[in-house]
């Protein structure tokens, strides 16, 4: 086993972790790092459970090798509250009771984020393309947007 | 095993590495494709070798009548990029509808055709544009276009020790419009049943140039000739885009995806010419070849509607 210092910024904190550079982001995340939001679903980039953040873009922890992210910045869901407090799009998740079984909510919330900073300000079709990837077999999806329109709006309030 | 991960930060460098041992060395692009079926391969690679932090080909520009687009850019880059939407109207959609947002955030215009895959949506589109593709390797650059990107099913005619480092688009001309159209089982994150895309250049409501193009067809996409022979010199009209349609489909073959090789249970598949690794969406060759007609028309009707004044 051929073990590297990959170093990286985990939700805004810098990480030194020894791994193989070949071995996926999410396992190094979960199993090494401890971190057990982040889930995993197919492992071949097909459900979305996996979403992180990397450099401010959504995307399947499950399809990169930790070689990849070196010196990059990865957001997972631990990282989406900040000073202990929820996200908007936590909250309205909460509050709309967009969440079934909840295996594929850390995704969702990961993807709304990054869609959220990319555009405040988002139409049906931005959310719906940007929860493409994200698989709920609950089949919740219309409590999910109904929550993603509701946070925007409350961002939108605050801001 | 992976034994290491390496950043080479110039095209130069990137081949010197590769040079050293190109069988057991992996050029990762987005990597998104290797993680789907390249986990058995992963036992006999030792390096990957990223391009993530090759700066020059990260850009798209123009030059001499062309949009060139270096070997980093991803599909969201490329849905979202100024220049390709101004030229490409087919390549926007067909780079903003592969996969899923995560996917696109990650996976490259040229690593969607260097895969080798047969579906390929992208190079589809670009040999409908007549793209051209840089190749390079330590002896020097050699220009290629989509149709031998492929050697043979599942398998890029990229030798180990090259590296695509860019694709070249000829610029839209007056009057030119594109299109792609795909069929899927559903919205985002499928295989295609087939996809075509069509290049359409019209003077004065007549037809000057007419390229249209399918997949999956094995070892790539094909251009069928026969409908820019038939069409090249007539009026745009509906009429003249059904007969199109029709001649397609009698001008190339499809395959049945037949259900009994190793991919469906994730295990790689061992035959060569495998039918279903062609198509992975069960579907036949009867219904794929009753569907054609439709969306060649469809493609051309909206390349036409995409034209620029």
């Amino acid at each position: 086993m051929s073990l590297k210092k990959i170093s990286f910024f985990l939700n805004g904190e810098a990480k030194d972790v020894y791994a193989n550079p070949g071995d996926m982001l999410v396992d190094v995340i979960r199993d090494k790092l401890g971190l057990l939001g982040t889930k995993v679903g197919c492992k071949t980039g097909g459900c979305g459970a996996c979403t992180v953040m990397l450099d401010g873009l959504a995307v399947n922890s499950c399809m990169i090798p930790v070689g990849k992210v070196a010196g990059k910045s990865v957001v997972t869901i631990e990282g989406v509250a900040e000073n202990n407090e929820l996200h908007p799009i936590q909250e309205a998740m909460m509050e709309d009771g967009a969440v079934q079984c909840g295996y594929c909510t850390p995704g969702i919330i990961v993807s709304a984020k990054a869609l959220f900073d990319e555009n405040p300000n988002p139409d049906s079709e931005d959310i719906h393309r940007a929860l493409e990837g994200n698989i709920c077999r609950c089949t919740g999806y219309i409590k999910v947007e109904e929550a993603i329109v509701k946070a925007a709006s409350n961002i939108r309030k605050e801001g | 095993m992976i034994q290491d991960y390496l950043f080479p930060t110039s095209v130069e460098e990137a081949l010197k590495i590769l040079v050293k041992d190109p069988e057991k060395s992996k050029v990762i692009g987005g990597g998104t494709s290797f993680y789907i079926d390249g986990k058995e391969l992963a036992k006999d690679i030792s390096y990957f070798i990223d391009l993530g932090q090759i700066k020059e080909l990260g850009e798209i520009y123009e030059e001499d009548g062309f949009i060139v687009m270096g070997a980093n850019t991803t599909l969201t880059q490329c849905s979202k990029n100024p220049l390709i939407k101004e030229n490409y109207p087919a390549l926007v959609k067909a780079s903003a509808n592969l996969g899923s947002t995560q996917i696109r955030n990650m996976a490259t215009v040229v690593g969607n055709i260097v895969n080798g895959k047969p579906f390929s949506d992208l190079a589809t589109v670009l040999m409908a544009l007549d793209a051209v593709f840089t190749i390079e390797d330590q002896d020097g650059s050699r220009e290629t276009k989509v149709k031998d990107m492929y050697h043979k099913l599942g398998i890029s005619a990229l030798k180990a020790t090259e590296l695509v480092t860019k694709i070249k688009i000829p610029k839209r001309v007056q009057g030119e419009g594109s299109a792609f159209q795909r069929l899927e089982i559903r919205e985002g994150l499928s295989f295609p049943v087939i996809n075509v895309a069509a290049k359409l250049v019209v003077d004065k409501n007549i037809i000057k140039d007419a390229v249209v193009t399918a997949s999956p067809l094995a070892p790539g996409p094909k251009v069928i000739e026969a409908i820019g022979e038939f069409l090249i010199g007539k009026e745009a009209t509906d009429d003249n885009f059904v007969e199109a349609g029709l001649l397609a489909t009698k001008s190339i073959k499809f395959h049945t995806s037949p259900l009994n090789c190793g991919a469906i249970a994730g295990v790689t598949c061992k035959f060569e010419n495998c039918h279903y690794c062609l198509n992975p969406v069960p579907s036949t060759a009867q219904y794929r070849h009753e569907v054609l007609p439709v969306l060649v028309k469809r493609c051309l009707s909206l390349a036409l509607e995409e034209i620029n004044d």
